[in-house]
């Protein structure tokens, strides 16, 4: 089979497509309008849910440190949960901006290269913003404790310590268990519970974009 | 050249409804080189219509419809390729499910038939990216404009076609 077939076979190709009924374009319905739009909303509302949280442990936190800073496990407790709490709302209004900024009539490779780039963003919120509440929790117990007019008086309570310790190591554990996840799609160890399949769909469209990029 | 810089009234509805009927074959074509099945293709020609619904108060007239139509609607398509991938995945699609609708069997020319059952089979086993290239390449598009769809250099673009060329020689 020559070019000169394969092309004659693409504009036959094309010319069935044009009569097909079931490809015909129902245009301008309200509703198919609207769904651009509607695409992103899970993800937005996702995001404004991640900032308000951001906006409560920034309260929390201030009211903390504020309230005890001649105490310093809580002053401790209190600007953690105020920087955890800045970190949601700088994360969520960043995936926020680069995913309604996208621009479907920019070239491929640059919408291609912004997907990959809000994908990688998107990981790392969860890195940062998910995993470490193994620990959070407990601080904000602590911040709210914090946030008493009559302060706790003697040591820290035993099960504050414990609960550290086994957050400290579950957290660990998330982040080593995605960082293997992240080794590559075929890679034997790359993580099994990736039952949808999206952490490997991701990383095999950044193998293929840096492939295309290279060859 | 194919603008809409003589067009009056850009941002009504009709004028896009105009663009769209007049340019539909971009998105059929998009849509078909990207999904399989007749359902999953007229959901894609929807959804491109849609994005190109939403992009469309934002087109530049003094550029060529046919450039915009083609990044909108291969950024939709690839975009909705990769969700799509774990529904066939899981859902066990035979590869060939899906390209007999537009072949004819009964049809007189058994060789052109077979031809695109062919390219139909091979179009479906390229990457996202490099199906965008094919169908850019196979529909005549000047190198120029594919170089100002996918976003790379005419010498990249070039190159890339020929060893396209070699592949379509060597596995057709």
């Amino acid at each position: 089979m020559d070019l000169d077939d394969i092309k004659s076979a693409w504009q036959a190709l094309d010319a069935r497509l044009a009569r097909q009924d079931a490809l015909q374009l129902e245009l301008l319905r309200g509703q198919k309008q609207a769904q651009a739009r509607r695409n992103l909303r899970p993800l937005l509302v996702g995001m404004l849910l991640q900032a308000v949280l951001g906006i409560g442990l920034v309260l929390l936190g201030v009211g903390c440190w504020r309230n005890n800073l001649e105490v310093p496990g809580l002053l401790a407790a209190g600007i953690a949960l105020h920087a955890f709490g800045v970190l949601h709302i700088a994360l969520a209004g960043i995936v926020s901006g680069l995913a309604t900024t996208l621009d479907f009539a920019a070239p491929v490779l640059a919408i291609q290269k912004r997907l990959r780039l809000l994908l990688r963003i998107q990981v790392l919120n969860s890195n940062l913003c998910g995993a470490p509440w193994w620990v959070m929790w407990v601080l904000v117990v602590i911040g709210f404790a914090g946030l008493s007019p009559t302060p706790h008086v003697g040591p820290t309570p035993t099960w504050i310590w414990i609960s550290l310790a086994l957050g400290i190591a579950g957290m660990v554990g998330t982040w080593w268990w995605a960082a293997r996840g992240s080794r590559g799609p075929r890679d034997p160890l790359a993580r099994m519970d990736d039952g949808a399949d999206g952490i490997r769909r991701n990383l095999r469209a950044y193998d293929e974009l840096e492939r295309f990029e290279r060859e | 050249m194919e603008t809409s810089a003589a067009m009056t009234g850009h941002d009504h509805p009709q004028a896009f409804a105009d663009v769209l009927q007049r340019h539909a074959g971009i998105v059929f074509k998009v849509a078909n080189t990207y999904a399989r099945l007749p359902e999953d293709r007229a959901d894609l020609a929807q959804e491109i219509a849609a994005q190109l619904w939403h992009a469309w108060p934002k087109y530049d007239p003094a550029r060529s419809v046919s450039t915009w139509m083609y990044r909108v609607a291969l950024n939709v398509a690839i975009s909705h390729v990769r969700v799509q991938a774990v529904r066939q995945r899981h859902d066990m699609v035979p590869l060939d499910d899906g390209l007999h609708d537009l072949v004819d069997a009964a049809a007189p020319d058994h060789e052109s038939e077979q031809h695109l059952r062919l390219l139909q089979a091979f179009i479906a086993r390229q990457p996202p990216l490099d199906r965008a290239l094919l169908l850019l390449y196979l529909d005549e598009r000047p190198q120029r404009e594919i170089a100002e769809i996918l976003g790379i250099s005419e010498a990249n673009v070039s190159t890339k076609v020929g060893r396209l060329k070699q592949r379509l020689r060597d596995e057709l």
